[in-house]
């Protein structure tokens, strides 16, 4: 009896252990924005893996927020958890703005030039990187 | 004696009927959640079936009338300004919805209180998709001329177009890229802005998604109400580079932020499907689910219909 119990209690460890065994091509990724060679403060870094038709599920995409020095660090856009998929991601950068409306305006048709939000390319290797920087020019 | 025989008796050990509960449980365990995928893919189903009805509507709407319905009336420029009608308004005599149709009245604006009984009209099954939370429920949406009048919720918007975050084509006097319009957005007097023929769908009907699903878990008053004209509430656009207006959580949309703030999650599409699949009509009447991985700059693509983006659906 006490053998069957044994082989019952491996059978179902065996069957939780199978569901948690996910490899992932998810890596860390940091690093730091600059503007005009100053430190770009809570400014919004969005990563979006790049597809094409023939594979258009490139994968999740990341954030960050950059603090006072401008740094920052990727974390998925669905399940919060650090790091970003690796391959090539279209980043695209939104300073923070002055004037937020709360009505469904855009609100930003006069904005000024170092608020604009700017689109670069930037490919996350597989050991990742902490050197993920960007340095905009104020357009 | 009698007692001894009793005991003689073969019967189940209490350690046996432990593990036979256990067996029981487990199996249970595992047919459970198998149970729930049934029930959620025959959800989706009825949901992406709805989206089909809606797409023979379009399509018969556009044979009596020549063209597709607005996405919106609008009285004006965005904000806050009065609407007429929308375009699940306008295909109701489509839907098997000629009586509803009738107690429209197209005189008055959407908000006003002779429109009240279509406001609240619940059509079921059509405009409400069976995945989503309450959508039996009345409730007042966030913003707007409407945003003090109870309306009815729905599941499906129609996509209005393109955008990079910072205007929109539910919005009539938007300052976008003219071809970024999708099939179905407000028009108004302001401007040229008209109401789209198939024939105007340059990109072709198979490459454009016309309609698609939205829904949200955690924040009610900005979910889909089907009657309300107004800007961002059965219009939805793809916006560049921000998977997260494809999130099923509307406050986790607003804090990720990025370009826009929140305004590009008050018109993103999502739903609650297992895979978190979104359902979209194309302009020929196909449904596809398109799971929210996808790269939104190739759904960006799909949404605008004068473009010329080289499309290829075989990976979706």
């Amino acid at each position: 009896m006490r053998v069957g119990l044994a082989v019952l209690l491996s059978f179902t460890l065996a069957l939780v252990a199978t569901g948690c065994g996910r490899s992932s091509n998810i890596v860390p990724v940091s690093g730091r924005v600059t503007m005009d060679g100053q430190p770009l403060a809570e400014a919004r870094v969005t990563f979006q893996p790049m597809g094409d038709w023939g594979n258009p599920y490139a994968g999740t995409a990341s954030y960050g927020v950059t603090d006072q020095e401008g740094r920052y660090s990727l974390r998925l856009v669905d399940s919060d958890r650090p790091g970003a998929i690796v391959g090539k991601h279209r980043v695209t950068i939104t300073p923070k703005q002055s004037a937020a409306s709360s009505s469904d305006v855009d609100y930003f048709k006069s904005l000024p030039p170092n608020q604009k939000p700017q689109t670069l390319e930037f490919e996350v290797p597989p050991t990742g990187t902490t050197e993920a920087n960007f340095d905009l020019v104020s357009q | 004696m009698r007692r001894g025989a009793r005991k003689s008796r073969r019967g189940f050990t209490l350690i046996e009927l432990l593990v036979v509960i256990a067996i029981i449980g487990l199996l249970m365990a595992l047919l459970l959640p198998a149970i729930q995928r049934v029930r959620e893919a025959a959800n989706r189903m009825r949901c992406g079936n709805n989206l089909k009805q809606i797409g023979v509507a379009l399509h018969n709407y556009h044979n009596d009338y020549g063209t597709l319905p607005p996405g919106g009336i609008t009285e004006g420029c965005c904000c806050g300004t009065q609407s007429g009608a929308t375009w699940t308004i306008f295909i109701l005599p489509y839907m098997e919805q000629d009586a509803l149709y009738r107690q429209y009245n197209f005189a008055a604006t959407n908000e006003h209180p002779s429109n009240a009984f279509v406001r609240e009209t619940l059509v079921r099954p059509y405009y409400t998709c069976p995945s989503d939370i309450e959508t039996d429920r009345l409730d007042y949406p966030e913003s707007g001329p409407g945003s003090g009048l109870l309306y009815r919720r729905g599941s499906y918007r129609a996509v209005s177009g393109g955008s990079d975050g910072t205007a929109w084509f539910d919005d009539c006097c938007n300052n976008l890229p003219r071809n970024w319009r999708g099939a179905m957005h407000s028009t108004c007097q302001m401007n040229n802005l008209t109401t789209e023929r198939i024939d105007d769908i340059y990109d072709g009907t198979s490459n454009t998604i016309i309609v698609g699903e939205y829904h949200n878990r955690d924040y009610p008053r900005r979910r889909t109400f089907w009657a309300y004209t107004y800007t961002s509430y059965n219009q939805s656009s793809i916006t560049q580079g921000q998977a997260r207006t494809l999130l099923n959580e509307y406050r986790r949309c607003d804090a990720i932020g990025g370009t826009g703030g929140n305004n590009p999650c008050k018109r993103g599409f999502a739903s609650l499907h297992a895979g978190n699949v979104i359902n979209f009509l194309f302009g020929d009447g196909r449904v596809l689910p398109i799971r929210n991985t996808v790269d939104i700059n190739l759904l960006f693509a799909l949404a605008t219909i004068q473009n010329g983006e080289q499309v290829n659906l075989s990976g979706l």
